[in-house]
């Protein structure tokens, strides 16, 4: 099923079913992507084991919208930033999340992987990977890489070596994607991790493993932005299919300390 | 081409009606190449991120002269539209670490292995061209850049690129500067004027340089059909363009596109970016 039209598409706007979310502290960084979620309220545990995550996990933004044999469809989002300034946000299903990992050991760390097997895109094809920080590891600069299944069901790959530790790339609820091996176009499972270099502090990290679903730009001088998939821009992803099971969460970026609350627009099509 | 007949037509495809297969890509670089920081690039000038870690990986320096495709290594991954349809490009977006202007093109053709220090003619696709476009093959909007690979010599002089161009009328010329500070750093990438007259090119036959600039290093040639131009203002912010609404209009993907990234950023800061590409097919 899908939108026949514009009448239909303004209809399911004003049914207004969504899903919503507050951050209960500011993004960890600026500039760069933020794993969010950990500040949602009520707060998720700090994983252990790795986790595969659906709708009602606490990582969730919710309530996903109940809906019967049709597509569940992203129309669009209700944003309000603390600080009004400029920036953005990945729309993502977050497939599982683990931690327990040392920043300090320099040996491949398999505690808690590999990562759960995916119960939403189970090819991996377009999954993303990402270390997300608990606990605040070293002041020391380093590089980080993972070993994983890629899409394709190929074992033992090995992502290229990435920032890791220091300023930036240490503090707590902060997202480092992945960059991938040559040739790889998604991730299945992530075996271990390696850090290339002591940070200086164990802390707590993890991997994680989630689905881009859309970019939302919020650039209101107000700080609420009202967004749809039509009529106002910002969104790349306008209607999108949701997965109804879907963790869905958001990744933020922007260009000053923000916190936010939202809401995102869904519909049965 | 079949075009989108109006807003409703859009949406209804967006939603996974009518054979639209609405398909939106994500892709992230990292401002390393190889897992080593990747060299700064110069503020208001042209980078390559063909060569930038991420998802996709980067891609390989090229030897000889090749047709790069969807399949290769570094370019952005998509699917094929289906059965006769066109894939139209209906948004994009980036939100970087460095602001400044992005363009999403198809990379047409790609040579590398090229010397900084040669004042004979090098060949770039000869004549008949070997091999030759596959795409946009009338040429009619394609351009070209020289792409540094390795750091080339500190003097400056005087490249010729000798080409055919959309009107299939070959041995035309036209120049550029290259070699010295700001057009010999790895990852530069400096588009090559046309002559008076002439809005593309079919083939490049040869390029030369007027005197050495002092290190072979390595550099190369790559003809490609812009795509779509994503304005950034700011560090942190998303740079988004619905083209249903706004030029280019609805750019059309071909199916074994290239689509790799230019960047021409504010300041001299290796760029790290998170983006996306909205797609229907009709």
């Amino acid at each position: 099923m899908a939108l026949t039209d514009f009448d239909e598409y303004v209809e399911k706007l004003q049914e207004n079913r969504v899903a919503d979310f507050q951050l209960s502290t500011s993004i960890a960084r600026t500039l760069r992507l933020n794993a969010s979620w950990q500040s949602l309220l009520p707060a998720p545990a700090v994983p252990t084991t790795s986790v595969a995550l659906n709708k009602d996990s606490a990582q969730s933004m919710g309530p996903i919208p109940e809906i019967s044999s049709g597509r569940l469809t992203f129309l669009g989002a209700r944003i309000n930033t603390s600080s009004f300034g400029a920036g953005g946000m990945l729309l993502v299903d977050l497939l599982n999340v683990s931690g327990g990992l040392n920043a300090t050991l320099t040996t491949a760390q398999t505690t808690n992987l590999p990562t759960a097997a995916l119960t939403r895109y189970t090819s991996g094809e377009g999954v993303m990977a990402g270390i997300v920080i608990y606990t605040t590891v070293g002041t020391t600069a380093t590089t980080v890489t993972i070993s994983y299944t890629n899409s394709a069901g190929v074992s033992g790959r090995t992502s290229t070596a990435t920032s890791f530790g220091g300023t930036l790339f240490r503090e707590p609820a902060i997202l480092i994607p992945i960059p991938l091996e040559a040739g790889d176009t998604g991730i299945r499972s992530i075996e271990s991790v390696t850090v290339t270099a002591t940070t200086g502090t164990a802390g707590n990290f993890g991997v994680c493993l989630f689905k881009p679903l859309a970019m939302i730009s919020l650039e209101s001088a107000t700080g609420a932005m009202p967004l749809d998939a039509v009529s106002t821009g910002c969104i790349i992803g306008s209607l999108a299919e949701i997965d109804t099971d879907a963790c869905l969460t958001i990744s933020p970026f922007t260009a000053i300390t923000n916190t936010m609350t939202g809401a995102i627009i869904l519909t049965e099509a | 081409m079949a075009a989108i007949t109006d807003l409703s037509d859009l949406i209804n495809r967006q939603s996974g009606g009518n054979n639209g297969s609405p398909e939106n890509i994500f892709f992230h670089k990292v401002p390393r190449v190889s897992g080593v920081a990747a060299t700064a690039p110069i503020a208001g000038r042209g980078c390559s991120l063909w060569q930038y870690d991420g998802m996709p990986a980067g891609g390989a320096v090229p030897t000889s002269g090749a047709i790069p495709t969807d399949a290769t290594t570094g370019a952005i991954p998509f699917t094929p539209p289906g059965g006769s349809r066109d894939k139209h490009l209906i948004g994009a977006s980036i939100a970087p670490l460095v602001a400044g202007v992005y363009l999403l093109y198809d990379r047409l053709f790609h040579i590398g292995g090229l010397s900084g220090i040669s004042t004979a003619a090098q060949t770039v696709q000869g004549s008949p061209a070997s091999p030759a476009l596959t795409r946009n093959t009338g040429g009619a909007g394609n351009i070209a850049f020289y792409e540094i690979y390795t750091i080339i010599g500190i003097t400056s002089t005087t490249l010729t690129m000798t080409y055919t161009n959309q009107g299939g009328t070959g041995s035309r010329t036209s120049t550029i500067n290259i070699g010295a500070t700001n057009f010999r750093e790895v990852t530069r990438m400096q588009r090559i004027p046309l002559a008076a007259g002439d809005s593309g090119i079919q083939s490049i036959q040869s390029v030369q340089l007027t005197a050495t600039t002092g290190t072979a290093g390595n550099f190369g040639i790559t003809i490609a059909q812009p795509l779509a131009w994503i304005p950034v203002g700011a560090a942190g912010t998303m740079g988004w363009r619905d083209y249903t609404t706004g030029l280019p209009g609805i750019p059309v993907i071909n199916p074994d596109a290239c689509l790799s990234l230019m960047f021409i950023p504010a300041s001299a800061t290796a760029p790290e970016l998170f983006g996306s590409l909205a797609t229907i097919e009709k």
